[in-house]
């Protein structure tokens, strides 16, 4: 499971900028009556934090591109990394030169600094199993994805109210727009689907939801037939196409489907009660609504 | 993890799917599972849009087409 970062691929085009979800804390600021530039030193360091987690998982997941090896490794990750957690730290402390009530500023702070601590839980959890049943795949998305993206919602909402009814529904917007992105982060670890020339040399699917959810229901006897199809990578495309059998006759790719309308109902209930119109409100509407896939 | 149940209940149990679309709440209470009205309800515009389109190679798709990268 990778912290949610989408990145340019070779030969495809971008449709989402990296940096967009940096605008959620000031949309959200906004939604509720505040000012977008208050919100720079938030949205500065939640970016550096998510970049930064981004990068350091594609070491912990060993899936870093091996052109850094030519600019002196994984370390160089690592350092850079560690640099912009401190950065955000120190965007984090700038608050205090804002206007804002001491308290609000440190209050903002230490949300931000017990939310990281969270998601560095989920991590731990995440690569300290080899496998990871369904309870695990959610509790790690919810102190990752779901944690991070309240976070940012959360923030940018206490600085354009005190209304702890209004900040709370923004953070558990923030919350179901993690989780949708978390939700769809894993389906891309079936991509290689789309290219039915080349199978990957090396997949790492047992982590998934689907294969969360498969282990989950799946009989004991098609549990076991499962596993050595995902833990040997099938290199076949008829191994894949046994794998993905499996996976649409126990219903992963509905699960799925309906998860991600869950959340994305429970988000847009959220974000309406919160603020029912507003410019903002629908550019936060729109981002969650291009998450759907129904 | 009950909506995992129903979900592989529906999907390898075409009787089951017919009576979630018929009495959900009775069909629910007779395997002792217990789901929000939420998600019942979502799990029934699945059923009447039909199961097809929710296969992995089908889902995985859409992603691409949206540049979700």
């Amino acid at each position: 499971m990778h912290f949610l970062i989408p990145e340019l691929d070779e030969g495809r085009e971008s449709g989402i900028d990296p940096g967009r979800f940096a605008s959620l804390p000031g949309l959200c600021c906004q939604a509720v009556g505040g000012q977008l530039g208050s919100t720079l030193e938030i949205s500065a360091a939640w970016l550096l934090i998510y970049t930064a987690a981004h990068m350091v998982d594609t070491v912990e997941d060993g899936d870093y591109d091996p052109l850094i090896n030519k600019v002196g490794g994984p370390g160089v990750i690592i350092n850079a990394a560690n640099g912009m957690f401190i950065s955000a730290i120190q965007q984090l402390q700038s608050l205090r030169n804002r206007n804002f009530p001491a308290e609000l500023a440190g209050q903002i702070t230490a949300d931000f600094l017990d939310t990281v601590l969270i998601m560095t839980g989920g991590q731990h959890l995440d690569i300290s199993l080899s496998r990871i049943n369904l309870d695990q795949w959610w509790q790690i998305a919810e102190a990752k994805s779901g944690g991070f993206f309240s976070l940012a919602c959360r923030s940018g909402s206490r600085l354009g109210t005190g209304d702890p009814e209004k900040i709370a529904a923004l953070s558990t917007f923030g919350y179901h727009l993690g989780l949708m992105l978390q939700i769809l982060d894993d389906l891309e670890d079936y991509n290689f689907l789309l290219d039915s020339r080349e199978v990957p040399a090396q997949l790492s699917l047992e982590k998934s939801l689907a294969a969360a959810y498969a282990n989950e229901v799946l009989p004991e006897a098609q549990k076991e037939r499962f596993d050595r199809l995902v833990l040997s990578s099938p290199s076949s495309a008829g191994a894949v196409d046994d794998l993905v059998n499996i996976l649409d006759e126990c219903g992963a790719g509905m699960y799925m489907v309906v998860e991600l309308k869950k959340h994305f109902d429970l988000g847009i209930s959220a974000l309406n009660s919160a603020e029912p119109a507003s410019p903002s409100g629908e550019m936060l509407e729109g981002i969650i609504n291009n998450l759907r896939l129904d | 993890m009950a909506l995992a149940q129903v979900v592989y209940q529906i999907s390898t149990d075409k009787d089951f799917a017919s009576r979630m679309q018929t009495d959900p709440q009775g069909t629910l209470d007779a395997h002792g599972w217990s789901l929000s009205k939420e998600e019942i309800a979502f799990l029934l515009t699945t059923l009447r849009r039909g199961t097809d389109g929710t296969e992995i190679r089908r889902i995985v798709k859409p992603l691409l087409a949206r540049g979700w990268f």
